[in-house]
């Protein structure tokens, strides 16, 4: 154990990148921690001065929800909190010690983050060269959006710790710990349910012989999947995350009854939010809102088509969440990355908090990817480039009381081809084959 | 398979219908009618002059020789009880105490300058149902953690077609009508017991005068206030003119032929025996109660005239049941001295007994030096869109007496309607910087759309000094959302649909008591003592009335091509994808086996 201990740091040492004597790696970290630090700082200046705040509202709502854990109360006192009763417990030294305590350890889930990646490539790509790691952990730490969302207060960070931490301990082979931080995950926020097929499918029998760096989606054998369909180290993976879900759902079940149910998962299920948002289906949505506003209504037109309607707007999601996981489970990095664009894009409730859930992942999938630098700023520039036009048709709705519906249902629709432009690319440059030049060359 | 569906859901819908009818038999067995006429002019005295056979009774004044026009008061109380369940008991309608519509139209285009207690000086016209449920009723419930939600439908229903059946009119959701003069009874609000509705003032001239829990202001987050539903609309007011409410509803319903200014011509035998022959020049108000037994009705007009004349129409004899009735007539000359009669047919005798339920109705003369006046009042939108400022400019005259302390505080009472609302927690955070109080009654969801949601009142509340000057300029803002509303059919294919929401005008309250503690402790607000000001010193150009703000909705017109367009999208979308994957995983197979 110690042994692999030395060779461990030995090769960690080995893959930073030195810059004209400044290890660069190194540093990155530090730079990423310091950028957020001053933000947070500057957060509390701005919010003591102005009217206009730095702080994300979801950021008041947790403190809010705090506050009435602390006072003894339900966080589900205040309205709008839709979380787990833990995202409250966890920021109760916002209360007792100092409103930012929440994010800073948003902060140190975005540090926790860069190292579990650290760590998931190193396993993952053994050969990654210092400059690739360099640019992967710099596409995290330095990423605006990370760094926004962190800064500002919101709890993103803290399920994609928890998400990246599953990962980290599947590539370390332990399967427990990795089980324990999937349920975790899923309690705190439903949407990595959609991991759980992938996750399941990666775990097969030959789990803990199989180095990270021999998975490859080149070696499927689609009748092994459901041949071996249920081994033991499947279902070890779903009765320890299953219990972990359940347990943790059911106690705070006991404590806080349905509300806590309803706002922390059916809500999300049943959400249909009729007003305006990045989804593709908004306009839809809100145009077929059921009417009721007088007997007439009830009796007049009951609208069978919607069934179909309702039908036809879920199976290209599914269908499409199926393709990747059947084909892409054994590079489960890609895989979930595909996954997470393909659920935000289809969804029928669309925000920009959504996004942060890409940003985790991304870095793991640069270094199987032959997108370079320019691509990837094309693709970028493709996917801000809807969401300006989106965003200016939205402005002239909400803050101007423009009628502007049908523009910001044609830019959320530019949108989703623009997210099904960048699954395309990412799809057409992913380069599975260098994992199995690295099988050969064993 | 869908249409079996539909089918069985049309038989349900239509059960539900049909048992939520509500079929009320307004035969009383006992009813009662106080008439109380009010001389408002001073050094005179009423007389009361039977007619020798003839079914009219007059009333004239000491002065009445010069033929000078005087001011008369009528106030019209009655009562009627009855032996059977006004509110048909079954299952959803047996925790209803009571319905009131309230009707105040003593407002500042009006002829009458001073106030009532029960039908204050309003800017303009206003319309309000109140609804009494039981203790512990789930319609008033409003739990810690939930939002307000509105009442169920059946419920809303049944209370619907009781008031369709007492006004004869139509009203939303029993109805499909948008009605001219009730807005959806879907969007019925809650509002604590302490705020006196229908009233919403202290009341203070009546019995209550020591009651401290009369009091306007209540924080939300009492929950252990008790709560009634309430719906107002000022909206019938757009009409702009000023007819008799009896043209609101049909006038051979029941709640006009309850009314003695109606000449009963249509009314069956539910009507009152005695009726007033002059046409009134302004209607204050009503106030029409229905409780599980009874129906209570308050009427009070205004009627300038040398002779008031009261005639006797006697009830048809064809109605089977027998009823008793007993009307009282009382005269309140301006010094306070009473005269009590009964009226038997078409006789008044004289009665030596006082009888205890006549209310005097205390009146407030507008412009009076010793009160608050309001000189001026905007009330206005700023800013576009659905996140928008309400900017309310106050200018106050202080009364001419020494009394008034330092520091008074003004509280501005805003009708918001469903598709409007305040977010507490940023107003909580504007008051922190320095902003005013802001007072919310019931709990707000801040996600629903205006379909599923309620009216609201809320308040704002700011101290001010009075010393230095006679005139107080204050200026109040708040900022309000709007909420996304249903989409709509444009019969022209306009693309710019839009729907409106209102804000009606507001009721402004001061509290001037000489607490020292002020200004040492904020939470002590409950304990001020808020009365309405009625006294308005305005150009009638300057009135502001209620503000309707134009929301977008989206136009059911495209809803046909958004479907195509956005399943076409999804689909092909989606393929592309699959098709890619699967190709790309082919190529990089064959690539594996070279």
């Amino acid at each position: 154990m110690t042994r692999v201990k030395t060779v461990m740091t030995n090769e960690n040492n080995k893959y930073d990148f030195i810059f004209k004597g400044i290890n660069l790696t190194k540093s990155i970290f530090i730079v990423g921690l310091v950028i957020r630090l001053v933000l947070i700082v500057f957060a509390e200046w701005q919010d003591a001065n102005m009217l206009v705040k730095y702080t994300d509202i979801d950021y008041v709502v947790y403190t809010d929800a705090s506050r009435a854990v602390v006072n003894g109360l339900s966080p589900y006192d205040r309205s709008t909190y839709r979380y787990t009763p833990l995202l409250a417990y966890l920021l109760v030294p916002n209360i007792l010690i100092h409103p930012a305590f929440g994010k800073l350890l948003f902060v140190i889930c975005d540090m926790i983050i860069a190292y579990l990646l650290k760590g998931i490539l190193l396993e993952r790509f053994p050969k990654i060269t210092s400059r690739t790691l360099l640019i992967c952990l710099a596409s995290w730490l330095l990423n605006p959006f990370s760094i926004n969302v962190s800064t500002r207060g919101n709890a993103e960070s803290v399920i994609g710790a928890m998400v990246l931490a599953s990962f980290y301990f599947l590539t370390k082979k332990n399967l427990t710990l990795a089980s324990i931080f999937y349920g975790l995950s899923v309690h705190f926020k439903i949407y990595p349910i959609i991991y759980s097929i992938p996750m399941y499918l990666y775990i097969d029998e030959n789990f803990f012989s199989r180095k990270p760096s021999e998975y490859t989606s080149l070696n499927n054998n689609f009748k092994n999947i459901f041949k071996n369909f249920f081994n033991k180290n499947r279902l070890k993976f779903f009765l320890i995350s299953a219990f972990t879900f359940i347990s943790l759902t059911f106690i705070m079940y006991l404590i806080y009854g349905y509300i806590f149910l309803f706002e922390t998962y059916l809500y999300h299920v049943i959400r249909a939010d009729n007003r305006h948002n990045f989804s593709v289906y908004f306009y839809q949505i809100y145009l077929n809102t059921p009417i009721v506003e007088t007997v007439g209504d009830l009796v007049g037109k009951v609208n069978g088509s919607n069934m179909i309607v309702a039908l036809a707007s879920f199976l290209p999601q599914v269908i499409l969440l199926l393709a990747i996981t059947l084909v892409y489970f054994n590079d489960l990095e890609f895989c979930l990355l595909l996954e997470t664009i393909t659920f935000v894009a289809f969804n029928k409730v669309c925000t920009v908090q959504y996004f942060i859930w890409y940003y985790s992942i991304l870095p793991l999938v640069i270094p199987s990817s032959s997108l370079g630098l320019v691509q990837y700023i094309i693709l970028f520039a493709v996917w801000m480039g809807s969401q300006g036009l989106w965003f200016y048709s939205a402005f002239n709705l909400e803050f101007l009381g423009l009628q502007t519906f049908w523009n910001i249902w044609v830019a959320g629709l530019l949108f989703f081809i623009a997210n099904i432009y960048i699954l395309v690319k990412l799809i057409l440059n992913h380069n599975p084959i260098k994992v199995n030049q690295y099988l050969k060359s064993k | 398979m869908n249409k079996l569906i539909s089918l069985l859901f049309l038989i349900i819908i239509n059960l539900i219908i049909i048992s939520a009818i509500v079929d009320i038999n307004y035969q009383s067995y006992q009813s009662n009618d106080i008439i109380i006429i009010q001389d408002l002019k001073e050094n005179e005295k009423l007389n009361l002059k039977n007619h020798v056979n003839s079914d009219k009774i007059d009333i004239t004044t000491t002065n009445s020789a010069d033929n000078s026009i005087n001011n008369f008061l009528i106030s019209h109380q009655h009562t009627s009880n009855f032996k059977n369940n006004l509110f048909n008991d079954d299952n959803y309608n047996n925790n209803i105490e009571s319905i009131i519509v309230y009707f105040n139209n003593n407002h500042l285009k009006g002829k009458f300058s001073k106030t009532s207690s029960k039908y204050p000086t309003l800017i303009e016209p206003i319309i309000r149902i109140v609804v009494n449920f039981k203790d512990g009723s789930k319609e008033i419930q409003m739990d810690e953690f939930s939002t307000i939600k509105t009442m169920t439908f059946n419920q809303t229903l049944n209370i619907c077609k009781i008031l369709e059946s007492v006004l004869d009119t139509s009203i939303q959701p029993c109805s499909s009508n948008e009605s001219p003069i009730f807005d959806n009874l879907l969007h019925m609000g809650l509002i604590p017991n302490t705020m006196n509705p229908p009233y919403l003032t202290n009341n203070n001239n009546n019995n209550n005068n020591n009651n401290k829990d009369s009091n306007i202001l209540k924080p939300i987050n009492d929950i252990s206030i008790k709560r009634q539903r309430i719906i107002q609309s000022s909206k019938f007011n757009k009409q702009e003119n000023e007819k008799s409410y009896l043209e609101l509803f049909n006038s051979n319903s029941y709640l006009n032929c309850l009314s003695i200014f109606n000449h009963h011509k249509l009314c069956n035998s539910h009507k009152v025996s005695y009726s007033i022959e002059n046409s009134y020049d302004q209607l204050l108000g009503f106030t029409l109660t229905i409780n599980k037994n009874s129906i209570e009705f308050n009427e009070q007009t205004l009627i300038n005239t040398n002779k008031l004349t009261i005639k006797y129409n006697p009830i048809s004899t064809t109605s089977t049941t027998t009823t008793t009735t007993s009307t009282t007539l009382a005269l309140l000359n301006a010094d306070k001295s009473k005269e009590i009669y009964k009226l038997e047919n078409s006789k008044a005798s004289k009665l030596d007994e006082m009888i205890d339920n006549i209310e005097t109705t205390t009146l407030v003369k507008d412009g009076d030096d010793s009160e608050w006046v309001i000189l001026k009042l905007d009330h206005l939108v700023k800013k576009s869109g659905f996140h928008r400022e309400l900017v309310i400019n106050v200018t106050l005259k202080s009364p001419l007496r020494d009394t008034v302390p330092g520091v008074c505080k003004i509280m501005v009472l805003e009708n918001l309607d469903q598709g409007i609302f305040v977010d507490r927690y940023e107003v909580d955070e504007i008051e922190r910087f320095g902003g005013p109080k802001v007072v919310i009654y019931q709990l707000i969801d801040l996600e629903k759309p205006s379909t599923s949601s309620t009216q609201n009142f809320v308040s704002i509340i700011k101290q001010f000094n009075t010393t230095g000057s006679a005139t107080q300029d204050i200026q109040l803002t708040l900022p309000i959302h709007l909420r996304y509303q249903n989409p709509l059919f444009s019969d022209n294919g306009d693309s710019n649909t839009f729907r409106q929401s209102i804000i009606s005008s507001p009721q402004i309250y001061l509290s001037c008591e000489p607490t020292n503690s002020v200004l040492n402790n904020n939470d002590n607000s409950n304990n001020d003592n808020w009365n309405l000001i009625t006294n308005y010193n305005l150009l009638l150009d300057d009135i502001s009335k209620s503000i309707s703000i134009n929301v977008p909705v989206g136009q059911l017109n495209d809803n046909d091509s958004v479907k195509f367009y956005t399943l076409l999208v999804t689909v092909i979308g989606s393929i592309l994808v699959i098709i890619t994957i699967f190709i790309t995983h082919k190529k990089n197979l064959l690539q594996k086996k070279k």
